[in-house]
């Protein structure tokens, strides 16, 4: 193996390409996007939910999802 | 006697004593030979080239029997292999991502782009000397195959694989151009409809022998362009190239005969159509040669129109049936659902990764079902009690009767050999998988472990629970009363989390449960620390309750992580676990 592709693949171990960090970037923002729409979601179900067993059960899901969510920021 | 085992020798011989015997014969041989083997090296090439893409297409193209007939014909005639399709549709079919009658579309629409390849000798082989570019093919081929990267092996697999077509078409022709200086074939054309049946089975048994239709069309289109067959002989010989079935072998599953029978009926309902109406559509295929610009005197070509003129017509008449051909194939063959062996883990499956992985995930979620099967019994719980239930509690304190369950028997009939199973069908799998394949299937792998592991802590548990369950000591009683409730929640939210479509609401119950859990683990464990110290319980009592505590910890931890890995489809939201 010539030195340029050694430098090349040892390049690419320690820096993620720009492309890599892009996807990765993409894919934290579609997760964040879907998570924020759920909530939203939860908070209507919250809102309209008239049995206070399921509004609990619905409030515990919310606070689990707006934790990941506050993690990806 | 078993004629069967003569059969290949007698074969052989009959091979041996052609090859031996005639030099043309050797040549029209050799040709097929290599034509073959051309075939095989183009669909390994397309295989390393394609990189999943045929397999994602057919996933979203078959929902509709039109839709997957448009797919089987565009993906056979861009890849020139209908067995290699064949293959992936079984395999789909297998691990339940496409319908019978989706794959039956794609059968029925690979008919069609089976008739490419008539069109490309047509066009190419006979007219040209094809074979010249033949060696340059191959060389470049062999050169691209050096390379490291998947796409160029693919493209110089694919360039050998056209190579020796080319290669072999040439023998071919040059076997035939040959034979015509001795014996003159044409002299024996027949007319009439026992001409037809007898050409007709001709091809159909040359297709058997050869076991391709490409390679026998190409056979018929070369003794065509060479003058040794009549024009009318060979659209006969080309009808039988259909009137065969290529899937039988291939599978052993119901759903592979399924698929065979299917495409025998096709079969032998388009090879009916075109022997009735044989004179109609030469007709035809002469009308529209004059449409299109074929040369009145050209053959090959009208041969290659006539092949995709009856196979279309085929489907005219067979695809608006398609879904009373699924409700009796259905009828027909059942399939047989044995508890003690694997149900999804088919060897033909093995190379298509993506069909791979479902059918192992598919396996891991049927090894979870049997040990949910054999952990509510040793908890000394029926499931229809337990599960959906309204007060778990009380489920659980009037459920005390003993239920034999041998776990080690359970455990060697239903779980050891599926588990063994799923782990040399997922290791094998593994091979043909990309980086991101190989870690699903690692996570599925340890998802049995898991399963197995639950097995064997519950095994641990049952012995106290027979005991305690009837005891006089209220205060052991109610501990493993608690015990049994904690794994039955676990199970019962387990069950439900798995019918929901949405990937974040089974995320986030999981979660929910996971926090339940190692909830009530130290509410336990301060209880029974409480017991200790209040002398309520006695030193071995103690014992028993933290170690079973503890293995009622890891089943419900164990299952849970099992769930997420099994219903959890999106690969990012898995990822979300490892943030939480």
């Amino acid at each position: 193996m010539n030195i340029e592709k050694l430098f090349k693949k040892a390049e690419k171990f320690f820096i993620l390409d720009k492309g890599e960090q892009e996807k990765k970037q993409n894919k934290r923002e579609k997760l964040k996007n879907s998570l924020l729409k759920k909530i939203t979601s939860l908070k209507k179900k919250v809102k309209i939910s008239e049995n206070s067993n399921e509004k609990k059960e619905l409030k515990k899901q919310l606070e689990v999802l707006k934790k990941f969510h506050e993690k990806l920021k | 006697m078993n004629f069967k085992k003569y059969l290949f020798p007698i074969f052989v011989l009959a091979l041996a004593y052609l090859l031996f015997s005639s030099d043309d014969a050797k040549l029209i041989i050799a040709g097929i030979t290599i034509f073959l083997i051309g075939m095989v090296f183009m669909e390994d090439g397309f295989k390393l080239f394609s990189g999943g893409v045929i397999e994602k297409v057919l996933k979203k193209t078959t929902s509709s029997v039109p839709k997957a007939i448009g797919a089987g014909f565009v993906a056979t005639a861009i890849v020139q292999s209908s067995s290699l399709l064949t293959i992936i549709v079984i395999s789909f079919l297998s691990a339940e991502l496409i319908s019978l009658s989706g794959a039956i579309g794609v059968i029925f629409g690979s008919n069609i782009g089976t008739t490419a390849t008539a069109w490309i000798v047509s066009a190419f082989g006979v007219k040209i000397k094809i074979a010249q570019f033949a060696l340059p093919m191959i060389i470049f081929g062999v050169v691209f195959r050096f390379k490291d990267a998947k796409s160029y092996q693919g493209i110089g697999t694919i360039l050998v694989g056209l190579g020796f077509v080319f290669l072999g078409i040439g023998y071919m022709k040059e076997g035939f151009d040959a034979l015509k200086g001795g014996i003159d074939l044409a002299s024996y054309a027949m007319d009439g409809y026992l001409g037809v049946l007898v050409y007709v089975l001709i091809g159909s048994v040359a297709t058997v022998v050869i076991q391709s239709s490409s390679a026998t069309m190409a056979l018929i289109i070369t003794a065509l362009a060479t003058g040794q067959i009549e024009y009318f002989n060979a659209l006969e010989l080309a009808i039988g190239t259909t009137v065969t079935a290529i899937l039988g072998s291939l599978s052993s599953n119901a759903n592979g005969k399924r698929l065979a029978i299917a495409h025998l009926i096709f079969n032998i309902v388009t090879g009916f159509v075109a022997i009735v109406f044989l004179y109609q559509l030469a007709s035809l295929v002469a009308y529209l040669s004059s449409m299109i610009g074929i040369n009145e005197t050209d053959y090959a070509m009208q041969l290659a129109l006539f092949h995709t003129i009856f196979n279309v017509l085929g489907i005219l008449v067979v695809a608006p049936f398609t879904s009373y051909l699924v409700k009796f194939l259905e009828s027909l063959f059942i399939e047989v659902k044995d508890v003690d062996k694997a149900r999804y883990l088919d060897d033909i499956v093995i190379n298509v990764p993506e069909a791979a992985l479902e059918v192992v995930r598919k396996e891991v979620e049927h090894l979870y079902d049997n040990s949910i099967e054999v952990i509510s019994p040793a908890l000394s719980l029926h499931r229809h009690q337990y599960l959906g239930c309204e007060d778990m509690s009380h489920v659980i304190k009037h459920s005390d009767e003993k239920i034999n369950t041998d776990i080690n028997v359970f455990y060697d009939n239903n779980i050891k050999e599926i588990y063994g199973q799923i782990l040399y069908y997922a290791t094998k799998a593994q091979e043909n998988m990309n980086e991101e394949q190989k870690m699903k299937v690692y996570e599925l792998k340890i998802s049995c472990r898991d399963i197995v592991e639950s097995i064997k802590y519950v095994r641990e548990i049952q012995k106290n629970i027979k005991i305690y369950l009837t005891s006089s000591n209220e205060i052991m009683k109610a501990e493993y009363n608690l015990i049994r409730k904690e794994i039955a929640e676990a199970i019962d939210t387990i069950n439900k989390i798995r019918n929901m479509d949405d990937d974040l609401d089974i995320l986030s119950n999981i979660e929910l449960l996971k926090k339940e859990i190692d909830k009530l683990d130290l509410i336990q464990n301060g209880k029974i620390d409480s017991l200790i110290r209040t002398d309520k319980i006695k030193r071995k009592m103690a014992t028993s309750l933290i170690n079973d505590n503890s293995f009622a910890y890891d089943i419900s931890k164990n299952l849970i992580n099992t769930a997420s890995i099994l219903w959890i489809k999106d690969s990012d939201i898995q990822d979300l676990r490892e943030i939480a």
